[in-house]
């Protein structure tokens, strides 16, 4: 098969077509870039994804603080951590050493009054400042210099929701006042295609859509398949069909387990799944059976192996996850199943993509045959 | 974490555990004073001459471990009866001079042919297995769908058609006349894992959440069969011990430290119908018992258990003596001593959460003074004595 540049590539993939080799993306710690840089395997301003030539470029993420005008307050501060009162009326207390996912101390929005006093009236009108337009122009050009596909990446409502109102109110609101959050749900996603228009037409078209949308966890997804169908879905089928209306495929990142949604999600409009935690139930040979008709797949190679820095472990998994999805005529982006920790030795990583990229043409005469 | 103290509460255990350390860590204590008016105590805990709170800690084989500095082996533990004795033997030695009773059971394990054939459980019956691991018992989760659920559902109701014969293992009939003629009664059914942690083990805890809201019907037709299979259960071993339903033993007790999870609203349809049916043929008048223990956050669902007419509780740490006696005025509440003050031996506390309960009690009395929960391993003979200290100085009524 000719050679194709990483845009045709992953263009190829999102439209479950065959690729010359398996398109690459990745997530990296910035403490495993620290310690690739020096170890010598990196320059100091050296970016991984030339680097590694990765496939795609990622940017454009809106700036979803409900009153940028509120100047944050920090309510305690100690030598780990601070905790501050945000503009979406939100104590979160974070770390100060390293980055991880902040703790939900309190929230002004625990029901809808309080949503609809505090939080909407802001999300109602276009705000230029929530839009990066210098780093998406920068990016989109890189991209296009390189023949890279570039993706506009960034949040989706339950993403939006939760830094807001917090998982538990809002996952009560779900079971105990469903129309209170189906609205959440549906200015979140007006709000982000109203914003997007303007990106859009003012900087120009990605290739594609990312969405994050954390909606599972171990074993579970925050909801139930009827909630996500009569909560979720609406405000997803809206995203992804604004998204489809551009000529752009979707591709949706969640984290835990999210495999009960599935359906609905492809129902929403789905393109592309990305992620699919291991360690949080995920397994691609048995989400391919199911869907592998319908989406293209990225990610579930257990970081779990990679940080075992065992070639043998590392080659197992992956012919484990991909090698079945290939063989049945799939489409796969390499990826780990999270993002890469700084256990993963920099000639693991490398080994990692010398050893999955070629596998992409095993799918050319599958796909032919059938 | 304890909850609810004021400063006085901790500035006389600060004083108590004070001259416990003069005294070589021994709390001051007229030992047979404290276990003649703790007898009194139980005698009648809501009479008016009651002499002071009860105390309901009686350690628990579990504190062995910890008290004789011996390795933990669980499994051992659970298995061999020699070997559980041996420890308990040992324990009660070392108990007899700080507390002056010998608290745990030492008694030789029963002779194997003198034990029943064992009945198959309510979990046989939705087939799902109690499997050791991580140094426990665990009820392991059945089915994940609401379909795989149903279908389940349907099997549990077709076993109920002839259940005797499912429930009683093979050689129950040929035992029966053997160990009857000994004079060693049948076992019978009066507690049982509550209906909420037994269908979130079974069924998943997001699983039940979720089949609450999306599909109540199932979830009332899992509520309907899991009460039916409870009742069936405990009517074919009253039969098997030849009691009819109106000459049975009375009482029941529950434990459900997973129904915190459901609010109330969904503990009243999935739950509180089970408990009420229960309650309704095995303690039938106001004096049988009627007990729980849920040793989980339970304000929420005092309101049902008002409704209930529980007349015992063991509940968690987080709900004062004061809450529970508002929504149950006529229960004896075994608690409310955070199992994590005992076991992690926070001696200042443990003192102050009894001076703080026994405030509590001292006008409607009514209180059993244990934990709130269950008593874990680490709980010490020493914070047990400091207790009974506290109890002789400031928890006489």
């Amino acid at each position: 098969m000719q050679k194709m540049t990483a845009r045709e590539r992953v263009h190829s993939a999102l439209e479950r077509r065959p690729v010359d080799r398996l398109p690459v993306t990745e997530g990296f710690w910035a403490e495993t870039l620290t310690r690739w840089r020096t170890e010598g395997h990196l320059g100091p301003d050296e970016d991984p994804i030339d680097h590694f030539d990765l496939d795609m470029r990622r940017a454009g993420g809106l700036n979803c603080i409900a009153d940028l005008d509120f100047e944050p307050i920090v309510l305690e501060e100690t030598a780990e951590t601070i905790l501050r009162l945000d503009g979406n009326g939100a104590s979160l207390r974070r770390h100060k050493l390293y980055s991880t996912t902040p703790e939900h101390v309190d929230f002004t929005v625990k029901e809808r009054g309080a949503w609809e006093k505090a939080i909407k009236p802001h999300l109602l009108a276009i705000d230029r400042r929530r839009i990066p337009f210098e780093n998406y122009r920068e990016e989109r050009d890189k991209a296009a210099a390189q023949e890279r596909h570039f993706c506009w990446a960034g949040m989706a409502p339950f993403e939006q929701m939760h830094p807001m109102c917090g998982h538990e109110y809002m996952l009560m609101g779900m079971a105990l006042d469903p129309d209170w959050v189906r609205d959440m749900v549906n200015t979140y996603a007006e709000f982000t295609i109203r914003h997007l228009d303007l990106l859009f037409a003012e900087e120009g078209l990605p290739d594609s859509i990312w969405f994050y949308e954390d909606m599972g966890y171990k074993h579970s997804p925050f909801m139930s398949p009827t909630m996500y169908a009569e909560i979720m879905q609406p405000g997803h089928e809206k995203l992804f069909r604004y998204a489809h209306d551009l000529g752009r495929k979707v591709i949706v990142h969640s984290c835990g387990y999210v495999e009960p949604l599935l359906s609905g999600l492809v129902e929403a409009g789905m393109d592309c799944l990305q992620a699919m935690e291991v360690k949080a139930g995920m397994d691609l040979p048995r989400i391919w059976r199911n869907f592998g008709q319908h989406i293209a797949f990225c990610g579930n190679i257990d970081v779990r192996e990679l940080v075992s820095n065992d070639p043998e472990r590392m080659r197992a998994e992956v012919d484990r996850k991909i090698r079945p999805v290939l063989a049945g005529g799939g489409s796969y982006i390499l990826h780990s199943d999270h993002s890469i920790p700084p256990d993963v030795d920099y000639e693991t990583y490398a080994a990692f993509l010398a050893y999955g990229r070629p596998l992409g043409q095993l799918t050319w005469p599958t796909r032919r045959a059938s | 974490m304890s909850i609810h103290l004021l400063p006085a509460h901790v500035q006389a255990a600060e004083d108590l555990v004070a001259e416990a350390a003069a005294h070589g860590g021994l709390a001051p204590l007229d030992i047979e004073a404290f276990w003649h008016d703790d007898d009194e105590a139980h005698r009648d805990i809501w009479a008016a001459d009651c002499p002071q709170m009860p105390l309901g800690v009686r350690m628990s084989a579990e504190c062995v471990f910890a008290e004789l500095d011996e390795a933990e082996d669980w499994h051992r533990h659970y298995h061999d009866g020699a070997y559980k004795q041996a420890l308990c033997r040992r324990y009660n030695d070392r108990a007899e001079p700080i507390v002056g009773r010998r608290l745990l059971d030492e008694s030789a394990p029963p002779d194997p042919s003198h034990i029943w054939p064992q009945p198959k459980q309510l979990y046989d019956i939705f087939e799902a297995k109690n499997i050791w691991n991580n140094e426990s018992y665990w009820l392991m989760q059945v089915v994940d769908t609401p379909r795989d659920l149903e279908a389940l559902l349907e099997r549990v109701e077709k076993r109920l058609d002839s259940l005797r014969d499912f429930l009683l293992p093979s050689e129950w009939h040929s035992e029966k006349k053997r160990l009857q003629e000994l004079g060693i009664p049948s076992p019978i059914y009066r507690a049982q894992r509550g209906p909420v942690t037994f269908a979130t083990s079974i069924f998943g805890v997001e699983n039940l959440i979720y089949l609450l809201i999306d599909q109540p019907d199932l979830a009332q037709r899992f509520s309907c069969v899991l009460r039916d299979a409870i009742l069936a259960r405990a009517r074919i071993l009253d039969e098997e011990r030849g009691w009819d339903a109106g000459a049975s033993a009375r009482g029941w007790y529950w434990l459900d430290d997973n129904c915190y999870l459901l609010n109330n609203e969904m503990y009243e349809v999935f739950a509180r119908p089970i408990l009420e049916a229960v309650f309704a043929t095995y303690s039938p008048e106001p004096g049988d018992r009627r007990g729980q223990h849920s040793d989980s956050d339970m304000a929420h669902q005092l309101p049902s258990l008002a409704k209930l007419g529980l007349n015992e509780v063991n509940l968690g740490p987080n709900i004062s003596v004061a809450e529970i006696r508002q929504a149950l005025p006529r229960a004896a509440i075994h608690g409310q001593l955070a199992p994590f003050t005992f076991s992690r031996n926070e001696e200042v506390n443990l003192v102050a959460e009894c001076i703080r309960d026994a405030e509590m009690a001292r006008t409607q009395r009514g209180v059993i003074f244990s934990t709130a929960g269950s008593i874990n391993n680490g709980s010490r003979l020493t914070g047990l004595r400091l207790i009974m200290a506290a109890i002789q100085r400031h928890g006489q009524y």
